[in-house]
């Protein structure tokens, strides 16, 4: 009954606010995998979830109804596994469905638990590893003596961290909360990931902190018996496969719980935890990092900007080409801008490129002006070799969607009157000089043999003095 | 030794036939003079008859110029005479190309190509014309080869022209 | 003997100085602590020792054969003891990557690390410098420290440095590439051109010049005239229409209308050429050639 009655309010809540509240772009249909027993753990999650437009649906594994697909489609748009007392998540939850809803476009948010006692499926490890993200055994705790959320906690699992950063030519979406310098809790066993670079850390560890096994070295942490420790141990990665579907596995699912939304002890402050929970779901469900092209025009020399995306270009010419970008945030796009210290290149391509070269943003484009879009432009020299060349964008970064932009255009040669004629070319005078001196030779030659009066031997001699 | 001098001075005896006529007249003017007509009715092995055996090759080169002069017919010395204005534009040019580079490549292949092919088609009238060859050109009159030289030289002055640029 | 009980109490208080700070803040620390770097098949180099506050100041050398022993004793307030963490970190001065190295420690907070260049992760070894950092830390109150141990520059084998060259895909942008055009032909100076050219043209008078002086003319030209009145002209003035042609497409018309312009003359040259070289035959045939 409490169970109905609080769905109907959140469903009421829902209705209420997604009219004007932001949307998914991938879609608001999200099934969280929870169990009755962690329900009352994440309220605040799910409540911010669906203040945010998302229409949930909360299932246990263990229900029969639960399905990923019907007649081969997504059922769902976003799904979140959160922390469970079962060792297998049942028939309909494997990790190869887990697959085929990424591969279709759907989101995944994996919270692992945060208790060295709880479980992880194995469909879930599986997922994991397929992915490149290693999760570590049952019994892991990440520890740091330095940076203790409570001095007198004995287990020192609660880690006290900064918000994520970012190397300068990376977008930060994951420290958008009202106070930047906010601290974030953590208790959970923490993640590895492997070098593939659709795995993005979001969240590492404190430098000194480090995840053991606490049944087995409990006393003293071993070789044998830590899993990662400093930079190398993640609590927080995330994964963008190729066709821009994310799943993000969150190391300890207390983190989004509404325990650690609270003060901190040790600064008696808020934590930022709830504004990081809402930029980990925003990203994981596209609700941020995602980009659009809206616009690509290239135009040549020869016919100007009269004639927009043409397929043939001549050598040594002039190209000029404009990309417009915009990005997703939570209910609109607006104009992308990229990092100063990155690059959008553009690449001119036959086998190698023969120019990798930045776009850089104009304030208006030579053909068209954008509101809601930036728009990138460069100008080169086509290259003194023709064939079949490739305009190609490929521009692929941490946290944002995947743009990928290819257009084959030809690049023809001179056309044989685009030469410069042989009298402007001083070198070849004598040579031009050459033939016309042979006609006129010829035409004399000619007159000399049809009427010249043949001299008689004796005289020749004479005569040509 | 005769061979060995041949060898030393070979250049000497090619030099003055192609490349101009005027500065040799002296000699052929010399030459009637100092061996006035030998045998007017047998000139073809008189005058090299007239050589020693052991002459130098200046003297042969003479002789073979002079039996040219006498024994030439004035109508096919002024083919020559075309001839070597060929082989002369065509000699600057190749020397040009040599010294100054051959770029722009077809504008030298055009050029000296209409003096190569003017060349061989002018060798040709001049053989089908020739007194000396009528026997083996009975079938070929000297008007029938100028028409054919004729239609062969305009092909080659278009093919020229369009090919320069 | 006499000193003895002075220098009981002396360190009897010191005991108690110690024990009292240690109660209000008891930390982790190390002592006799020693890095040992030693080739394979040669002797031990000499034990270099540090402390939590000073460091090695030289650069340590590990070359792809040598392996480092560092051996140390740990303390909780002055106390030895075994604490939960014991770990040596290395990190990269350049890229910030960082990896940490497990000490074997004993109850009795002795503990020894061996650590050749094996152990060290490839993308590690490709860095100018390593920065070793000693971490000591525990549950409990004792506050842990963390310890510069010195710097370690790595002399790799000419095999390991092929296995780390190629870094691994990041995402990322690229290095710029732009086309390097080939270099445009270029004419010889305008003045060799020139004189060339004035050479060529000067085969045409001296062409003119030898026919003059071979007794060359045109005297038959009336009598050729008389004979076939049109045929001649039209024969040479066709020739010479030819050539205009040729001319006007080199200079500017194209080949379709030099195509229409060449059928036009072709009848006429031809017709007019046959009756003019039957006259020419005519005189032959007189003797008059």
């Amino acid at each position: 009954m409490t169970r109905l009655r609080l769905r109907s309010l959140f469903v009421a809540l829902v209705s209420l606010v997604s009219l004007s509240q932001s949307i998914s772009l991938t879609g608001p249909r999200t099934l969280l995998i929870l169990e009755d027993d962690t329900k009352g753990q994440f309220l605040t999650l799910i409540s911010d979830l669906e203040a945010r437009g998302f229409k949930t649906d909360i299932l246990s594994a263990k229900s029969e109804s639960l399905s990923l697909f019907k007649h081969e489609e997504r059922v769902y748009d976003n799904i979140i596994v959160f922390p469970t007392k079962l060792k297998g998540l049942g028939p309909n939850l494997q990790s190869s469905s887990f697959l085929k809803h990424a591969a279709n476009g759907g989101n995944i948010l994996v919270l692992l638990p945060s208790s060295p006692e709880g479980t992880i499926p194995t469909s879930i490890s599986e997922l994991a590893t397929q992915v490149d993200v290693f999760l570590p055994p049952k019994g892991f705790s990440a520890v740091s003596h330095f940076d203790l959320a409570d001095p007198i906690e004995p287990e020192h699992s609660t880690l006290v961290l900064d918000l994520p950063k970012f190397p300068s030519d990376t977008k930060n979406y994951f420290n958008t909360g009202e106070n930047p310098s906010a601290k974030l809790l953590f208790q959970g066993p923490g993640l590895a990931i492997g070098g593939s670079p659709l795995v993005q850390p979001i969240l590492t560890a404190p430098r000194f902190a480090y995840s053991y096994d606490t049944k087995e070295a409990s006393a003293n942490a071993d070789d044998e018996n830590v899993f990662a420790a400093g930079k190398q141990l993640v609590l927080v990665a995330g994964v963008q496969t190729r066709h821009n579907a994310r799943i993000t596995f969150v190391g300890g699912a207390d983190m989004l719980a509404d325990k650690s939304f609270t003060k901190i002890a040790k600064t008696n402050e808020m934590s930022g935890n709830r504004a990081f929970a809402k930029d980990v779901t925003a990203w994981t469900f596209k609700e941020t990092g995602v980009l659009r092209v809206d616009m690509i025009e290239h135009w040549g020399q020869e016919f100007g900007p009269s004639v927009i995306n043409g397929d043939i270009y001549r050598v040594k010419h002039d190209v000029t080409y404009s990309i417009a970008l915009s990005e997703y945030s939570y209910d609109h796009f607006h104009p992308f801008t990229v990092p100063e210290t990155d690059s959008l290149q553009l690449e001119f391509t036959m086998l190698d490129p023969y120019y990798r070269i930045p776009l850089l943003s104009s304030s208006s484009s030579p053909l068209t002006a954008r509101k809601n879009s930036t728009i990138y432009t460069t100008t080169f020299k086509t290259p003194d070799q023709h064939g079949q060349f490739t305009f190609i964008v490929n521009y692929k970064r941490p946290f944002l969607s995947n743009v990928h932009e290819k257009k084959a255009v030809t690049v023809r040669h001179f056309a044989h009157n685009e030469w410069t004629r042989s009298w402007g070319i001083s070198g070849s005078w004598p040579w031009i000089a050459g033939i016309w001196v042979v006609v006129v030779g010829w035409v004399g030659f000619v007159a000399v043999w049809l009427w010249s009066k043949p001299v008689v031997e004796g005289k020749s001699g004479k005569k040509k003095q | 030794m005769a061979r060995k001098n041949a060898n030393s001075s070979t250049p000497r005896p090619t030099t003055p036939e192609p490349s101009s006529v005027r500065p040799t007249t002296p000699n052929t003017e010399a030459a009637p003079k100092s061996a006035p007509a030998p045998a007017p009715s047998a000139p073809s092995s008189s005058s090299i008859g007239n050589l020693k055996a052991n002459s130098s090759p200046i003297d042969v080169a003479n002789a073979i110029w002079v039996k040219y002069i006498k024994e030439t017919p004035q109508r096919t010395k002024l083919i020559d005479v075309f001839m070597v204005f060929l082989v002369a534009v065509g000699a600057v040019q190749f020397l040009y190309c040599v010294l100054a580079g051959n770029y722009p490549f077809n504008a030298f292949l055009a050029g000296f190509s209409a003096t190569v092919g003017q060349f061989v088609l002018t060798a040709s009238l001049r053989i089908q014309t020739n007194p000396a060859n009528k026997t083996e050109f009975s079938s070929v009159s000297p008007e029938r080869a100028f028409a054919d030289f004729v239609f062969g030289s305009l092909i080659l002055h278009f093919f020229c022209v369009n090919f320069i640029n | 003997m006499k000193f003895l009980p002075s220098s009981n109490v002396l360190a009897a208080g010191l005991l108690l100085l110690s024990q009292w700070t240690d109660a209000v803040t008891p930390s982790w620390t190390f002592t006799d602590a020693s890095l040992q770097v030693s080739q394979r098949g040669a002797e031990a180099g000499p034990r270099q020792k540090f402390t939590p506050k000073s460091p090695i100041s030289e650069p340590i050398t590990l070359k792809a054969t040598d392996s480092i022993k560092i051996q140390l004793t740990t303390e909780e307030g002055g106390k030895p003891k075994r604490p939960h963490q014991l770990f040596l970190f290395a990190k990269d001065s350049q890229s910030d990557l960082e990896s940490f190295f497990v000490f074997d420690t004993k109850e009795s907070g002795k503990a020894r690390l061996d650590l050749t260049q094996k152990e060290i992760p490839l993308s590690l070894l490709s860095s100018p410098s390593l920065t070793l950092t000693l971490v000591v830390g525990s549950f409990g109150q004792g506050i842990p420290v963390s310890a510069e141990v010195g710097t370690l520059k790595l002399v790799l084998d000419p095999a390991t440095k092929k296995t780390i060259a190629q870094p691994a895909l990041k995402y990322g942008k690229l290095e710029e590439i732009y086309h390097t055009f080939r270099a445009e032909p270029k004419s010889p100076p305008a003045i060799i051109s020139i004189v060339f050219l004035g050479a060529v043209l000067a085969c045409l008078p001296a062409l003119f010049g030898a026919w003059f002086t071979l007794s060359a003319n045109v005297s038959h030209l009336p009598k050729s005239l008389a004979a076939s009145p049109i045929a001649h002209p039209l024969f040479f003035a066709s020739l010479i229409a030819f050539e205009a042609v040729f001319f006007a497409y080199y200079t500017k018309i194209n080949i379709f209308q030099t195509l229409i312009a060449a059928t036009v003359i072709s009848p006429v040259a031809m017709i007019s050429g046959s009756r003019a070289l039957r006259e020419v035959r005519a005189r032959r045939l007189n003797g008059e050639r």
